[in-house]
């Protein structure tokens, strides 16, 4: 059954067998026409002794034969035609213009060409247009990374100018060599932000997906949010089965599910709890990361995962407002989703799902 | 605009559909089947009508050709047979005409052996061979009967003849070599001697007889004068076959037009039947139209698959239904076409009905899907694929006050009226047919029709009158008086009578024929004179005519006694005069016969007749009874008047006569043994006899016949009419599955949901008996009066019956419930939830 | 750019007083590429606008322009060759022909089309909704993820312009829901389909880049 799908494999290349044999047709078709009138006059004039119908046959006969004429020509008339107007809209794509008057939704085989020449044009026209977004994209990082790096290097000029230009005591210059230092390593992890943004902006790095233990995973990325939690008195807990495996790039992974916990973590209050647990299903492994933070109003669902979109009672936190814009980023080129579930005031559950 | 090839999906889904829904298909099937069927039976009978009648005529004008030319010489008949009108010729040399008496309207020629000939008349000996010497015969079995010759190869044979060629008579004596049985009573044959023969007795063979086909016998009689005048031919004699006459084709075709007729009503009933056949089915196709059409199915593929659809349906139907009908055209042919030794269905069997029945089938399928299709190609998909919501949402007003069962049930049965009444009429129209046809067969009355026909117990009939397309021969003797006296001498019989009869020609004074021609000329209550009924028959006519012009007419004078005499006159109506047995019996009087009871076309009571010399006085006319006698008069006596007298008188007048018919009646107890005795008697006499028996199986017969198709028609309607109920049926559960969930969701049981069920089936076959009994019952009692009023069938008294309909009202019940309680029984298969989440 | 367009869009069942405004004036752009879920309470028009972007209804008034073309102007021959050529759809109730196989349902657009599949394209297609191991069975056999998948399948497999989703997880626990959901927000996302999703489900709804909210034959929040 399904091979017959497939019959136009086969006749990709001409048959020139099959050819031939129509030129032979072609050219012998006449031959049979002369020889089949000349038999049937014959018959006719030999068998059907009544003149009257004798001449009624060999008119019908006659009228038989024109009508095949004019079905014929008609025929090829429609094939000159289908050719003109493939030629008509190959002329058009030819000059980079989009084909015009061209039958979009007829049911006929003129359109089903050209609807196909349609989508090499698009195909191609995508690409081109691909390219040019690309470096849209590049250009507002660009612009992005120069407005969020210059705060921290106009505080460092500043911090090193008064370094340099004051003579200050030792410990008020250690107080401002802390400063820079903190400064330097604000920049530092914006700049991998930035860098890591733009790569996955520009689909220019490589994830490595394969089947890995999600617990280890997991892991790795509690055991970066692990110092805030105790800072802040939360307590953690994961609930995940130990084989629980998933379709993925676990560096990334790690990386996005961190950027989740970092935000949990940040907009939950001392003393509250966050709880990670691990669903496996047929199609997504769902990881759920619930905290009892502020939550988030219904109609910011889907902003939160805006690039540089902060809450408006979230700035006195630190954060540019990155890590969940490129949590779902890393997910979603991984073939998973994230989706969030809130409630104002009492919580929200970010759910990761991963290609099982 | 060249069309895209995307019809190859189409068969696709179509074949899928056949493969998972076998079921549905079948029953398509076996409708379009029956619809075949139908056509099938319809076209072939009414073939065989019209080609049976016109056999008829060919057989009794002996021969297939369209014209006989006589006495040609050679030379003439090679131009006669170059002419462009020809198609093709026989000829055959004829010696002379067989004279006998014996032979009647048979025309017997003696002729020299042709096969083409032969072939042609169906007269190649079946027993024995074609002449092969000289002085050998071949004959046909009724000359052989009539000229009482023993059925047996190598008898020495004594022919009587008449010479063509000087018209001088003579007798010689053959050999019998080969015989051959006459498919029916042809009137014309030949006997066949070998070439050597005819020389010897002093032919030259210069005259001969051609049988020519014409290209097309539209009117053979001026074709055949133009041949002849094209020929410059003069002065010769030819005959044209009575199957080209205008007369009888008309009645051949009206005959099969009653049947063709039938076909546009078996197309409205196939039409009907296929119609709802779709709508059992139209919900599931529907939506399965408006699914593959919001995938994007053109209505160009949407009419091809159907067009397919359409066509496998045909295909499967057609087959199956040509034989079905076929068969049930075997089965009654022998009913329509009385009296041939073959089933007359594959006697006459021909190709058209067939292809005819095919193209008749596949345009029923097709024009009973057309509106279905239609819809589809029209509707926007949602709308289909929303076609039970549809359905649902016409019905949301009623169902306010849901106090008991029988109120819901109510309700519910109200908001079905629609399909009530849909379902309702097709059975009233079928009911009414069928109860009509009931009425009408049974007011067929036999006591009646044997009353008449079947005079007699037993009917005796003389060798030479046994066929009925014979001619009585007055000196056959197969009856005998010693036989007549035996007959009477049984113990069994309680009456016996004879009839004898002999031609006579007469004449008629100028007031006898001015009354008998008035009859005639007179127009009937259709507008048309009464003689031009006959002028199929020109022989009547003929004579008629000479009787008109010149008075001179053949009276048969029928001897009658006994038993005869009673049927004949005494019991008989009497148009005219009065009867009084003892002046009858002294042979002074005679009593005439006419054509029928209302008709005086006999000379009137008291005028005196001269018969073979001697005066009699008319005492009386009656109408003649057709079942008196058996066999047939003479061409010349085709217009006739009967005289009966007493057989002494005509024993006085013709002593040297044999017995037509001898009539006898028994008493029931001694039937076998009388039977067993008759048997015995008749042996190796020819003689023939006809029994109630028969008349009992002609009766049949004809009831048969008449009401057949009607029959048929309304048995078909009948199932249109049950389908369409068990569809409004099943639809009002189908559609009501969510509103019984929701019933079930408020805590009413399976039990009682049953019971609605029930009330509702009580209520609306109640009210569907109350609409479809008194209707039927009223329509059969009109329709039937209307036929009594205006019937052309003398035998029937009134018999009211509506037996078809207390037939089906019960089944009604039976089918009404079985389906309302299994479709609820698979309805309520799926859970309550899964039913509520149906339509949102 | 834009895909869709609707233009004071119209649709009135029924008539006199009980007539019922589906759709009163709707206004809308769909860009290339997007995914916008359409919610609102049931009766409220959406399945309704649903049905005229995919040509399957017609509109009382207004337009409906997709891919550049108005739909009210074709004929119901170019109607259909739109509907399998451009619009992909996914029903509550599946709607697959029962008939056919699941690899047949899946190719059924394109084989009313009789045009040459793109085999590598459909078999990633398959690989990834997991039907690999379904395709000779027919539907009555496979679960209702497994159905909705096909489906989803289906809809994707004429390579159509818009992909048009009537509450493709209406009739699934939500389980088997957020299954199907992610796939078909995936495999529109991986070969840049436009997506329109009408359901009542705010979860999902959320996936979508733009949430249209409709409310008695109007849009209220776009």
């Amino acid at each position: 059954m399904r091979e017959c799908y497939y019959p136009a494999q086969e006749r990709i290349y001409f048959d020139m067998t099959g050819h031939k044999s129509e030129m032979i047709i072609c050219r012998g078709l006449p031959f049979v026409v002369v020889l089949l009138t000349g038999g049937f006059l014959y018959t006719v004039w030999v068998w059907v002794p009544r003149p009257e119908i004798r001449y009624l046959l060999t008119a019908f006969f006659g009228g038989i034969c024109l009508l095949a004429l004019l079905w014929t020509l008609l025929q090829r008339r429609q094939i000159c035609r289908f050719a003109d107007e493939l030629c008509v809209t190959l002329d058009q794509l030819l000059e980079e213009q989009k084909p015009l008057g061209y039958f979009v939704y007829e049911d006929t085989l003129t359109a089903k060409v050209q609807g196909k020449f349609l989508q090499f044009y698009d195909l191609m026209s995508e690409e081109k247009q691909r390219s040019r977004q690309d470096k849209q994209v590049i250009q507002e990082l660009v612009s992005d990374i120069s407005h969020q790096v210059k705060t921290p290097i106009a505080n460092l000029q500043m911090f090193l100018d008064i370094l340099k230009s004051h003579e200050l005591s030792d410990e008020k210059r250690t107080e401002f060599l802390d400063m820079t230092k903190g400064q330097l390593n604000k920049l530092d992890f914006l700049l991998q932000s930035l860098i890591k943004m733009s790569r996955l902006e520009t689909g220019t790095f490589a994830l490595h997906m394969e089947s890995v233990n999600l617990y280890d995973t997991i892991a790795r990325a509690v055991s970066g949010v692990w110092a805030k939690t105790e800072r802040k008195k939360i307590v953690l807990s994961v609930e995940c089965e130990n084989f629980v495996t998933a379709k993925c790039d676990p560096k990334w992974t790690a990386e996005a599910l961190e950027n989740l916990l970092d935000n949990a973590v940040k907009y939950t209050s001392v003393g509250g709890s966050i709880r990670i647990s691990v669903r496996p299903w047929q199609f997504y492994t769902r990881v759920d990361i619930a905290d009892t933070g502020m939550g988030i109003s219904e109609e910011n669902y889907h902003k939160v995962f805006q690039r540089f979109w902060r809450g408006e009672d979230a700035a006195m936190e630190e954060g540019v407002g990155l890590g969940l814009y490129l949590a779902q980023k890393i997910v979603t080129r991984q073939r998973g989703y994230i989706s969030v579930k809130a409630e104002e005031g009492k919580g929200s559950v970010f759910s990761v799902y991963l290609l099982t | 605009m060249l069309n895209n090839n995307n019809l190859k999906i189409c068969r696709r889904l179509i074949l899928r559909d056949i493969k998972f829904h076998k079921g549905q298909y079948l029953l398509s099937g076996i409708a379009v089947m029956l619809v075949c069927m139908l056509y099938t039976f319809t076209l072939c009978l009414g073939n065989l009508t019209y080609d049976g009648f016109i056999y008829s005529y060919k057989m009794m004008y002996g021969s297939n050709s369209h014209i006989l030319f006589y006495d040609l010489t050679p030379a003439q008949a090679v131009k006669v047979e170059n002419h462009r009108m020809v198609r093709e010729s026989v000829s055959l040399f004829t010696l002379g005409t067989l004279h006998d008496e014996m032979l009647g309207v048979r025309n017997v020629k003696l002729a020299v052996v042709s096969p083409g000939w032969a072939k042609e008349t169906a007269s190649v000996p079946l027993t024995g061979h074609m002449p092969r010497e000289k002085g050998e015969i071949a004959l046909d079995e009724i000359t052989m009967n009539s000229l009482a010759i023993p059925h047996e190869i190598g008898t020495e044979v004594s022919v009587t003849w008449t010479q063509t060629a000087d018209g001088s008579e003579r007798t010689d004596r053959f050999i019998l070599c080969g015989f051959w049985e006459n498919r029916m009573g042809e009137t014309e044959t030949c006997a066949w001697v070998t070439q050597e023969t005819a020389l010897a007795l002093g032919d030259v063979l210069d005259k001969l007889t051609l049988g020519v086909m014409l290209y097309s016998p539209t009117d053979p009689e001026n074709q055949a004068r133009e041949i002849l005048s094209d020929l410059g031919i003069q002065e010769i004699r030819f005959t044209t076959n009575l199957a080209c006459n205008e007369a009888r084709k008309e009645n051949a075709g009206e005959r099969s037009m009653k049947f063709y007729r039938l076909t546009l009503i078996v197309a409205l009933c196939g039409l009907l039947l296929l119609f709802q056949m779709e709508k059992l089915l139209a919900g599931q196709n529907i939506r399965f139209y408006g699914l593959i059409k919001s995938l994007g199915m053109t209505p160009r593929q949407l009419r091809v698959l159907s067009a397919v659809r359409a066509i496998l349906l045909s295909v499967t139907g057609i087959l199956p239904g040509w034989i079905a009908g076929f068969m049930i055209c075997a089965f009654v042919a022998p009913h329509v076409m009385v009296g041939m030794e073959e089933n007359p269905a594959f006697f006459f069997l021909k190709i058209w009905p067939f292809p005819a029945a095919a193209i008749l089938t596949f345009l029923t399928v097709f024009f009973s899907c057309l509106p279905a299709i239609r819809s589809a190609v029209k509707n926007t998909p949602v709308e289909m694929l929303r076609y039970e919501e549809r359905d649902r949402k016409k019905r949301r007003k009623a169902g306010r006050r849901r106090t008991s069962l029988f109120l819901l049930a109510l309700s519910g049965l109200f908001r079905q009226k629609g399909r009530f009444v849909a379902a309702s009429v097709s059975l009233l129209i079928s009911l009414s047919i069928l109860c009509c046809i009931q009425t009408i067969a049974a007011s067929y009355d036999e006591t009646k029709y044997l009353q008449e026909r079947s005079l007699f117990d037993y009917r005796i009939a003389d060798a030479s009158a046994a066929a009925s397309m014979q001619r009585y021969n007055p000196k056959s003797r197969s009856i005998t008086r010693s036989m007549y006296e035996a007959l009477a001498a049984h113990p069994a019989v309680r009456e016996i009578g004879m009839v004898c009869t002999m031609e006579v020609p007469m004449h008629a004074d100028l007031q006898d024929r001015a009354q008998i021609v008035a009859v005639f000329e007179e127009t009937d209550e259709n507008g048309i004179a009464r003689k031009e009924h006959m002028a199929d028959d020109p022989d009547w006519m003929t004579g008629y005519e000479t009787m008109r012009e010149s008075g001179d007419y053949i009276g048969i004078v029928t001897g009658v006694n006994g038993l005869t005499l009673k049927r004949a006159v005494t019991d008989n109506l009497l148009i005219e005069g009065s009867f009084c047995e003892e002046l009858f019996a002294t042979g002074q009087y005679v009593v005439a016969a006419g054509s029928s009871s209302t008709l005086k076309d006999t000379p009137p009571a008291g005028s005196k007749v001269t018969i073979s010399g001697r005066e009699f006085e008319i005492m009386a006319s009656v109408p003649w009874l057709p079942s008196m006698i058996s066999g047939m008069d003479s061409k010349e006596a085709q217009f006739n008047v009967t005289y009966f007298m007493p057989v002494d008188v005509f024993e006085e007048l013709f002593p040297d006569h044999g017995i037509r018919n001898v009539a006898v009646n028994i008493d029931q107890n001694g039937q076998d043994a009388f039977e067993q005795f008759l048997t015995d008697l008749l042996q190796d006499t020819g003689a023939d006899v006809i029994s109630v028996k028969d008349h009992q199986w002609v009766f049949h017969n004809a009831v048969f016949h008449s009401c057949m198709i009607p029959f048929f028609v309304g048995s078909v309607m009948l199932f249109i009419g049950l389908l369409s109920f068990v569809n409004a049926q099943m639809m009002g559960i189908l559609v009501r599955k969510k509103e019984f969930a929701v019933y079930e969701s408020l805590g009413m049981t399976v039990r009682q949901l049953r019971r609605l069920l029930f009330l509702e089936g009580v209520l609306y076959q109640g009210a569907m008996f109350l609409l479809v009994i008194p209707s039927v019952a009223a329509f059969t009692y009109i329709a039937g009066q209307w036929w009594l009023a205006h019937t052309n069938v003398w035998c029937v008294t009134w018999q009211y019956s509506l037996t078809p309909l207390w037939l089906t009202l019960p089944l009604l019940s039976l089918i009404s419930f079985a389906v309302s309680f299994g479709f609820l029984r698979s309805v309520t298969k799926e859970s309550v939830t899964e039913r509520l989440r149906i339509f949102r | 750019m834009d895909i869709i367009t609707i233009c004071n869009l119209k649709k009135y069942y029924g008539s006199g007083e009980r007539i019922v405004r589906a759709l009163d004036g709707v206004n809308l752009t769909v860009a290339q590429g997007e995914f916008i879920a359409i919610v609102g309470a049931s009766g409220c028009g959406k399945t309704t606008l649903l049905n005229m972007m995919g040509g399957l209804d017609r509109p009382a008034s207004g337009e409906v322009i997709v891919d550049g073309v108005n739909l009210a102007s074709l004929k119901e021959a170019q109607l259909a060759v739109f509907r399998r050529k451009k619009a992909g759809f996914i029903f509550q109730n599946y709607n697959l022909v029962p008939t056919l196989t699941v690899e047949e349902n899946i190719y059924f657009p394109l084989d009313l089309d009789c045009s040459t599949p793109d085999r590598k394209y459909l078999r990633e297609i398959i690989e990834l909704l997991g039907l690999q191991d379904k395709l000779d069975v027919f539907p009555e056999q496979l679960s209702g993820g497994q159905k909705q998948r096909a489906a989803i399948a289906r809809a994707l497999a004429a390579k159509p312009s818009v992909i048009l989703a009537d509450e493709p997880t209406g009739n699934l626990d939500s389980k088997n829901g957020q299954n199907v959901a992610g796939l078909l927000k995936m495999t529109t996302e991986i070969w840049h389909r436009t997506l329109v999703m009408v359901t009542h489900n705010q979860e999902l709804a959320q996936m979508a880049d733009r949430v249209i909210r409709m409310q008695d034959g109007r849009i209220t929040e776009n």
